[in-house]
């Protein structure tokens, strides 16, 4: 049987101040995919993923979430993300890693919904799986920037997705960080959930990732389908480190 | 405390314990969004709409509260056209409260006793109904922030993540700006409206050295707000000074005190 896709995203085209950023592309995302959305600096991968995740609305196309059209589109749980500048916070902002992760709580009891005792069951469990539950008490800013990452892996697992969304998870941690951050992905993808993340590091994506995407002048192309190692030089406008997965 | 005899005193520390309440509680959240600059120019906006009141013979306090209202759903409409500059809709409408406040005062021609202790704070002009007004606002505030607590909490941090968790952003954004509009009406007949904006920022900057949470940031300047208005209070009476000046002066230093002793005992433990 066919699989149905989780996001639609079809014939998406988006510009600022009217210079074309995508123009008329498509993306399918299936449920269980580990995908990479890979492509030079402003090729508009960020763009993407905020309007796949609704956060900015295409000027054409539309796009389809859970088989439901976006505006009538509710359950926002579903869906994680975790924004490319989600570690640039106001560093002496004073809230706990627990007050962090609650905080996301929101698409579990809506609207003036009481926090009990089992939701924060549920955030000390997210907070267990990232290896973040010692922290739980210690102030966000007072982290690393990897420490501070898992914070915000488990504020958006808290919602129980089914999807979750990153963009350029990587930049800006230690390899040993990096090691245990796929580690993490891997784990969560076997665990059902659908990953979709923007990375520059070609050469590190994980051994697990199932499907490569690359974004060039406002089309995205999937790996495999047009797309081979010499080609992608020509895509960066550089040199670029040769995708190392086998299949 | 023979002070508390006189009934203008009972209702000035009453009045001092709600705005040492929502003062901080709303201030936290304007603080920690970078928004310090609001009080000022809400203040200045209740201060047209008292010279309305004046103006028109009515309870320049209801003049306050639609002036300021006002005020704040005219900031968050302009926000929308400066996204990348939220200060820059703040300093609009400021220097429109502004010049309307001079208006309506030169008009009204009455820049008078009453007036002044508007701007300065008064303990002695807090009548029984101001009280009543203040004590409806303050009950509608705290409930709101306990409704709403994770809500607010959730667009004061991440604003972005909020959104995409479905929480209605723009709606609450709105309405978090009229209760620090109501919140300043309610603080203005004792603090003055010159200083409210300092009663809505120092506390909350004195409790960020000091606390480990957002929640208890939230509390410990309300300790702190609460110690300043009682000090200020004394103080104002026993040298009958404008209260608004003394409570704004002892949070000042109440907030050098916390500063220092942060200093020394890091000092002692290094
Ligand atoms: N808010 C914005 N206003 C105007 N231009 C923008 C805005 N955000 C991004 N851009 C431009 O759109 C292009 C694509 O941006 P983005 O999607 O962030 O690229 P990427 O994530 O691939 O680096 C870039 O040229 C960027 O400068
Ligand atoms: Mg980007």
């Amino acid at each position: 049987m066919m699989k149905t896709p989780i996001i639609e995203a079809k014939d998406i085209s988006f510009a600022y101040e009217g210079r074309n950023i995508l123009d008329n592309t498509s993306l399918d995302i299936y449920p269980g995919d580990f995908m990479a959305i890979i492509g030079p600096n402003g090729s508009g991968k960020s763009t993407l993923m905020k309007i796949c995740t609704g956060l900015i609305k295409p000027k054409q196309g539309n796009v389809v979430l859970f088989g439901k059209e976006i505006n009538k589109f509710k359950e926002w749980g579903r869906l994680g993300y975790i924004p490319q500048k989600a570690t640039s916070f106001n560093q002496d902002f004073p809230a706990t890693v627990e007050e962090v992760v609650k905080s996301n709580l929101y698409s579990r009891i809506g609207l003036m919904g009481r926090v009990k005792k089992q939701h924060i069951q549920k955030v000390h469990e997210v907070l267990d799986m990232v290896g973040m539950l010692d922290f739980k008490d210690r102030l966000i800013g007072r982290l690393s920037g990897g420490q501070q990452q898992r914070v915000f892996i488990a504020k958006a697992l808290v919602s129980s997705p089914e999807i979750l969304f990153m963009d350029e998870p990587t930049t800006g941690i230690d390899a040993n960080s990096e090691k245990d951050f796929y580690a993490l992905m891997d784990e969560l993808n076997k665990k059902g959930i659908t990953i979709v993340m923007v990375t520059h590091d070609i050469g590190a994506v994980s051994k697990n990732i199932s499907r490569v995407i690359c974004l060039s002048r406002g089309k995205a192309h999937e790996h495999g389908c047009g797309i081979d190692e010499s080609n992608l030089n020509e895509l960066y406008g550089h040199e670029v480190a040769p995708l190392r997965h086998n299949h | 405390m023979e002070m508390l005899q006189y009934d203008f005193m009972q209702r000035a520390f009453l009045a001092g314990i709600l705005i040492s309440i929502i003062c901080p509680v709303i201030g936290t959240f304007v603080v920690l969004r970078r928004l310090s600059m609001i009080g000022d120019t809400l203040s200045h906006a209740s201060l047209a709409g008292i010279a309305a009141g004046m103006l028109g013979g009515f309870y320049p306090i209801w003049g306050a509260i639609i002036f300021s209202v006002a005020a704040a759903i005219g900031i968050e409409k302009l926000r929308k056209s400066f996204a990348q500059y939220a200060e820059l809709s703040i300093s609009i409408v400021l220097s429109a409260s502004i010049g309307l406040a001079v208006l309506m005062i030169s008009l009204a021609d009455s820049f008078n006793a009453d007036l002044m202790s508007f701007l300065f704070g008064s303990i002695i002009a807090v009548t029984a109904i101001d009280i009543m007004v203040m004590a409806g606002i303050s009950i509608f505030i705290i409930t709101s922030v306990w409704l709403l607590y994770k809500e607010l909490l959730y667009i004061t941090f991440d604003e972005e993540g909020a959104a995409l968790a479905g929480v209605p952003t723009d709606l609450l954004n709105i309405f978090f700006t009229v209760l620090t509009a109501l919140t300043i009406v309610a603080a203005m007949r004792v603090v003055g409206i010159l200083m409210i904006s300092s009663m809505l920022v120092v506390p909350v900057a004195a409790s960020m050295q000091i606390s480990k949470s957002f929640k208890s940031t939230m509390i410990n300047s309300v300790i702190l707000g609460m110690l300043a208005v009682v000090f200020g209070l004394v103080a104002s009476y026993y040298f009958n000074l404008a209260p608004g000046g003394t409570i704004v002066l002892f949070s000042v230093a109440l907030l050098l005190l916390v500063i220092g002793t942060k200093r020394v005992i890091l000092k002692n433990i290094d």
